[in-house]
């Protein structure tokens, strides 16, 4: 059974069709990344994975069951997490408030803990600013905390969207270093980058999209090596 | 003019102002709250309000032979019940159908909302003409809760004046506590910072919505039902002014914020009753009471011009 699979799933913004019948699928403990120019419809497939924007036609599977006609919190409550564009950190609220609404779904005390002490030992820098409002955090340890967030739900399927967005080089790292660490772990995780090379070298697979369609898709290893790719996004 | 007779009453005055400004608080919340999980300023909420007072008084007119402090206890549950549960029916039938629509134009559920202040006005006139024919509710009189007590620096409270402020603290000392420390009030402030984010952490935005309403509207009954108990007399049009006055608190502490509207609220409360107890006697009465409503409004004014995103507000300053 697949994690995630959309077959050939439209999906836009008003008059505006963005993915036209665009399919792809997420395998258990796979990291996929989707790599393509700006404007090739990326962020909306993440979108419209987690069901933030409803597909127009075609069929979202996840965990083996369709979740097409459902809402964004429903696909939570199953174990999809979705780490958005932008961060989307709460501002006014605490670093620790932001974790715990992470959890809202999460009704044990205890199991909250237990996570809340992982998440934290995965980025301690979080740890020394629990008190702090989520805005007068740096843009990394924002995106930390949008990271630490989607795993309170302990999720079967993290869909993340441009971690390294507008970070310092050695920053993106660190995010991509947690990435690979969540992959060590068997997380399962369809990626959206930017950075094309970075976020080849860590996934398994990746698909590279144009103009709201899948071009083509390939080990993410053959994909790094394809001339094609390597020219139109690896910039060599 | 007689400044000693300014200094003596000062004490009365900001005790009396301290009242009226806790209901002001109260409603203002209910403003609060709807705009910042909806961007909405929910006019009707002054209807909301009027009709907590008027149950309240058919509760307390009712249980008059039960003693005050169960008319009292009674008619105080009836305002919240019944406030609440109207205002989350407000929001289905009005409010949440035009969102469904994703209309992004905000005029059209603000004169929805105006459109729905206007019917209830006049369900509530309807309502006392079929069963009252009469106009207007007043609430039973209790010896002990109209009883005086006196207070130092000369100042004297009424028994309901005690009851106003102790169910009032209470209530803003709930709304804290279930805003700041519970996982329902963390999904309101989740809604109300962003709708889209919450529903990524598995919050529903629709339940999220139900519930401020009830909230607001419970504060909105309660406080409807000590604006009864404090001045007696409720009609259709009641809400009217304290509901604008108390949109104008919520404004100047803020729209969206908690606490901005429970300071706005104490604040206006304070100046309308200064305004208009010491215009007359500075003006050696040739300004009357009447004329206490200016002070509001003067503040709205000035806020709007001078500090729209209220004292507490924060302004629409976006990262990115």
């Amino acid at each position: 059974m697949s994690c995630l699979v959309l077959a050939d799933v439209q999906a836009g913004y008003g008059p505006i069709t963005v993915l036209r019948g665009l399919s792809l699928r997420v395998e258990p403990g796979e990291v996929v990344t989707l790599i393509g120019a700006n404007g090739a419809g990326k962020s909306t497939t993440l979108r419209t994975a987690s069901l933030l924007l409803p597909a127009k036609a075609g069929r979202i599977e996840f965990l083996g069951e369709t979740i097409t006609r459902c809402k964004p919190h429903q696909a939570v409550a199953m174990g999809m997490a979705h780490v958005p564009e932008g961060r989307r950190v709460f501002p006014q609220m605490t670093v620790a408030e932001n974790i715990l609404t992470g959890g809202y779904l999460v009704r044990r005390r205890a199991v909250l803990r237990t996570r809340q002490d992982q998440v934290l030992s995965l980025f301690p820098r979080l740890g020394e600013r629990l008190n702090q409002q989520a805005a007068t955090l740096s843009g990394g340890e924002q995106q930390m905390l949008a990271i630490a967030r989607a795993l309170m739900q302990d999720p079967q399927l993290i869909l993340m969207d441009e971690p390294s967005m507008g970070l310092a080089p050695v920053v993106a790292r660190q995010i991509f270093s947690v990435i690979a660490a969540l992959k060590g772990q068997g997380k399962t995780i369809l990626l959206v980058e930017q950075n094309a090379s970075l976020a080849l070298a860590t996934a398994d697979r990746g698909y590279v999209l144009q103009a709201g369609s899948i071009l083509f898709e390939g080990a993410a290893a053959d994909l790094a090596g394809n001339q094609q790719v390597r020219e139109a996004y690896l910039g060599v | 003019m007689d400044w000693q007779i300014i200094l003596d009453i000062l004490p009365s005055v900001l005790l009396e102002g301290l009242l009226l400004g806790l209901v002001y608080a109260m409603i203002a919340l209910g403003y609060s709250m709807v705009y910042g999980v909806l961007g909405l300023i929910n006019f009707a909420h002054s209807e909301v309000f009027m009709i907590g007072a008027v149950a309240g008084a058919e509760v307390m007119i009712g249980c008059v032979h039960a003693g005050p402090a169960a008319a009292l206890v009674l008619a105080l549950l009836a305002g919240a019940l019944v406030s609440g549960m109207l205002a989350v029916l407000i929001e289905r039938v009005a409010y949440r159908p035009l969102r469904r629509r994703a209309s992004k134009v905000r005029l059209v559920p603000l004169i929805t909302a105006i459109g729905v202040s206007f019917f209830l006005q006049d369900a509530a006139r309807l309502y006392l003409g079929l069963v009252h024919d009469d106009f207007y509710r007043v609430y039973p009189n209790f010896e002990l809760l109209e009883r005086t007590m006196d207070l130092p620096l000369q100042a004297t409270i009424q028994g309901k004046g005690i009851v106003l402020m102790g169910v009032a603290a209470l209530m803003l000392g709930v709304l804290w506590f279930l805003v700041v420390r519970t996982p329902m009030g963390r999904a309101i402030r989740a809604v109300a910072q962003d709708r889209e984010a919450a529903s990524l952490m598995g919050i529903d935005p629709d339940r999220v919505i139900t519930r401020t309403f009830f909230l607001g509207g419970c504060l909105g009954g309660v406080a409807g039902v000590l604006f009864g108990l404090l001045y007696t007399q409720i009609n259709p049009y009641s809400g009217f002014f304290p509901g604008i006055k108390a949109f104008t608190a919520a404004v100047l502490g803020g729209i969206g914020s908690i606490p901005g509207a429970a300071l706005g609220g104490l604040f206006l409360g304070v100046l309308e009753i200064m305004g208009g107890t010491y215009l007359p006697l500075v003006s050696d009465g040739n300004i009357g009471t009447e004329y206490k409503d200016i002070f509001a409004f003067a503040v709205l004014i000035a806020i709007l011009l001078f500090k729209p995103s209220g004292l507490l507000g924060r302004g629409h300053v976006e990262k990115v």
